[in-house]
């Protein structure tokens, strides 16, 4: 034990460099780089930094000294990168996430979320390089008195707070930044940052419909209609109307005052095992429909474009391709 | 304002529910437990009255709240006054300076992540597709006398009853007390999932492990995406999670308080997810208990505050919504555990899938965490408390097991679930870290002279 003791002393800059290298490699590359390349992760070598670290703390502490003059300068270059690092990774993040996904992938090859376990391999050398406050600090108590178990337990909580960090920083971020950049918008600007054109279609039918009206929409659960063809999704703007849909899409609903104009939101199956590929089309309904009035809105916008009085939906007229709008159904006397 | 004050009232009034319960309890802890308990029992309420036909107003709801919390404010006078001095003294600066200097991190960040939970809940509307398709819409239709009738008589689509009804009754409280946008409750809960975990951790273990893997806790996607979904995951976990610590409290240091408590919230989790068989697992287990130390009446109190709930909805749904809901199918669903042999094909098929969405999910990290700790208890685990933690981390991993075999013959394209699965394992988390914290590997190394016993 006491030979790998002296060994550490050398063993140890040699992995705080390696690993440190290494997380970089990885955050110019791509996470599992390594795993990939020689079958070794990451995280493997992390683990020997770690125990090299504890084993060099331990012997430290019994030899009480805070090492030679080689160490104490590794230790200010680490107390000196740890403030640099965290800002670089903190700063790296927030820029990401303030335009978009692999924002720096794309501008130099950069992925900032493995910039956390850099931070990590500094912030490690730091503690451990802490002075020595005796047997109070948990960290000497348990080098101290050999606990292993503890050693391990805590030295995986502590890839935990890193791991989690990494995986809350993305959604933390963009929100404080979205609400940093758009501080007092009203509940419309933030329906339509979170639905899309789907919310203004259904503030559009909303606007031009009376609470009473009678509505027919795409049938449930096909593709390109998912959103306008969920009843339960569509009812929670356009409650108290009623609504209707038909399994075959090629049918109206006879109870209906008003019918969708729906050309779809969603892509149609691109693979042949998904279902309905082949079988999906765009535009609803697929019926020619008498009309008291067929309006049309306009792009990215609740706003009516258009309205024609008095004509005949034709679903193969070019002016429904493409086309979000409304029917007012003529109905027989 | 008036919704401030609502929560407010309703955060007092569930305040001295808990001071009549538990007469001994953090002060901070104390403050989550009021807001679990007062929105979780004001709900119990409002469905009662939906059901006996008194109309859900703001009078009917403020009359009540009112007149309940001035009764039991004259009788809790007293510890409601040292109640609000030990809560002046734990939040002082002098507090919190006596902290050590990881300590005081750990309190910064966990403020960060409740203040970050706050604003988001308060900005985003309510937004997610489930949210709108049920849950908030039910809240909206509810708070409308006229069609809170006609849901009770079943004139809906049997769709919107296809989940309890706590998630959208409470939106229902904001709405009638004038809110417009209640995903604000989604926040409140997160915090308070948060402050009880503390509180249960701390019976047993030092403040900064407590604290540690309270962050931890909070601070993990699977659990803070959920602030902003307005979904009945968060509070279920809530109720579950912190009922099943509150009985483990119970069973080790018999704080009879505590088993109320934890059964009422594990009944509130049933008010909420119907689903999810977990609280029998909990009946069992205190069965199990009840049997070791001849105190038989206690799974009969448990049944009482946690059976109804499932019952009477399960029955109400059924009633209005026909045979979608029927028991019966759930019956037949079952019976393909019964006179066949165990398909090992599948068994290994649903262990594959379960893994995948666990380590996905959570992550290597906990998962080895857990094992490294339990495999060093293994020797010891049977004199401890944790024999029953682990009793009731394993006897639901059974549950979700079991579960999800079954779905293997009754749901076509089963492995699409694995995303309603990532969120139902949402409840092993904060047991794993439980189990972590108490465990006594630490307790060697941060012995804390201020634990209750």
């Amino acid at each position: 034990m006491n030979k790998i003791s002296k060994h550490n002393f050398y063993i140890f800059p040699f992995l705080w460099l390696l690993v440190l290298c290494l997380s970089i490699l990885e955050s110019f590359t791509f996470p599992g780089f390594l795993y990939k390349s020689i079958f070794f992760g990451f995280q493997f070598f992390l683990l020997f930094y770690i125990l090299s670290g504890f084993l060099l703390r331990s012997k430290i502490l019994i030899l009480s000294k805070n090492g030679n003059n080689f160490y104490k300068f590794l230790g200010q270059l680490n107390n000196i990168l740890l403030p640099i690092i965290l800002l670089i990774t903190f700063i790296t993040s927030a820029v990401e996430v303030a335009n978009y996904r692999d924002y720096f992938l794309n501008k130099i090859h950069l992925q900032p979320k493995n910039l956390y376990w850099t931070s990590f391999i500094v912030l490690f050398a730091v503690i451990l390089n802490l002075k020595n406050l005796g047997k109070k600090w948990f960290l000497d108590k348990l080098i101290l008195q050999r606990e292993k178990s503890s050693i391990i337990v805590l030295a995986l909580l502590g890839w935990l707070v890193v791991f989690n960090i990494r995986s809350i920083s993305g959604i933390v971020f963009k929100n404080l930044f979205f609400i940093a950049q758009h501080p007092l918008v009203d509940y419309d600007f933030k329906m339509r940052y979170q639905w899309g054109d789907f919310y203004d279609y259904m503030v559009f039918l909303r606007e031009n419909t009376p609470s009473e009206a009678k509505m027919a929409h795409p049938p449930w659960e096909i593709p390109p209609w998912l959103s306008t063809g969920s009843q339960p999704l569509v009812r929670y703007f356009l409650y108290p109307r009623q609504l209707f849909q038909t399994k075959d899409i090629t049918s109206l609903d006879p109870k209906a005052d008003y019918a969708m104009i729906a050309w779809g939101f969603w892509q149609c199956p691109q693979k042949p095992t998904e279902k309905y590929f082949g079988q999906c089309s765009y535009g609803w309904p697929k019926v020619k429909i008498n009309a008291e009035w067929i309006i049309y809105k306009e792009e990215k916008s609740a706003r009516l474009k258009k309205k024609i009085e008095n004509t005949i939906y034709d679903p193969d007229d070019k002016i429904n391709k493409n086309a979000w709008g409304l029917i007012k159904i003529k109905k027989e006397p | 304002m008036l919704t401030i004050f609502g929560i407010l009232l309703m955060g007092f009034w569930g305040l001295l529910i808990t001071l009549l319960c538990i007469p001994q309890m953090r002060p901070i802890e104390r403050l989550g437990l009021s807001f679990v308990l007062g929105i979780g029992l004001s709900v119990v309420l409002m469905f009662i009255a939906l059901f006996i036909g008194i109309e859900l107003t703001l009078m009917n709801l403020l009359f009540f709240l009112l007149f309940s919390s001035f009764l039991l404010f004259l009788f809790l006078k007293r510890q409601l006054v040292v109640f609000s001095q030990q809560f002046r003294q734990i939040v002082s600066i002098k507090n919190f300076q006596q902290n050590n200097f990881l300590e005081k991190w750990l309190i910064i960040l966990l403020l960060g992540l409740g203040f970050y939970a706050l604003v988001i809940s308060l900005y985003w509307p309510v937004h997610a597709w489930d949210a709108l398709t049920l849950y908030d819409f039910r809240g909206k239709i509810l708070a409308d006398p006229q069609a809170a009738s006609a849901y009770i008589r079943g004139e809906f689509n049997w769709f919107y009853y296809g989940y309890p009804l706590l998630t959208s009754l409470s939106n229902t409280f904001v709405y009638l007390f004038g809110g417009k946008n209640p995903l604000f409750l989604s926040g409140l809960f997160y915090i308070s999932l948060g402050v009880l975990f503390y509180g249960a951790v701390r019976e047993f273990a030092s403040k900064f492990i407590s604290l540690l893997v309270t962050f931890l806790l909070l601070a993990h996607f699977q659990l803070i995406r959920h602030v902003t979904l307005d979904y009945s995951n968060l509070p279920y976990f809530t109720y579950f999670i912190i009922g099943t610590l509150y009985l483990l409290v119970w069973m080790v240091k018999e704080k009879k308080g505590y088993f109320l408590i934890g059964s009422i919230l594990i009944g509130l989790s049933v008010l909420t997810r119907d689903q999810e068989p977990f609280w029998l697992v909990n009946f069992v287990i205190i069965s199990l208990y009840a049997l070791n130390r001849r105190k038989f009446i206690y799974p009969l109190i448990f049944l009482l505050l946690t059976a109804p709930q499932r019952f009477f909805w399960g029955a109400f749904k059924e009633g209005v919504a026909g045979s979608v809901f029927e028991t019966s199918r759930q019956v037949q669903d079952s019976s393909y555990l019964i006179n066949r042999l165990p398909d090992l094909g599948k068994l290994k098929e649903v262990f594959v899938f379960l893994y995948g969405v666990f380590s996905g999910a959570w992550g290597l990290p906990i998962l080895l965490s857990f094992s490294v700790v339990l495999i060093f208890s293994l020797k010891e685990l049977r004199k401890t408390k944790n024999f029953y933690l682990l009793l009731f981390i394993f006897g639901n991993l059974g549950a979700l097991f079991l579960g999800t075999y079954i779905s293997t013959f009754t749901l076509p394209g089963w492995e699409d679930i694995s995303d309603s699965v990532a969120r139902i394992s949402v409840i092993f988390y904060p047991f794993w870290l439980y189990f972590i914290a108490t465990s006594s590997i630490f307790q060697k190394i941060f012995p804390d002279k201020k634990i209750k016993k």
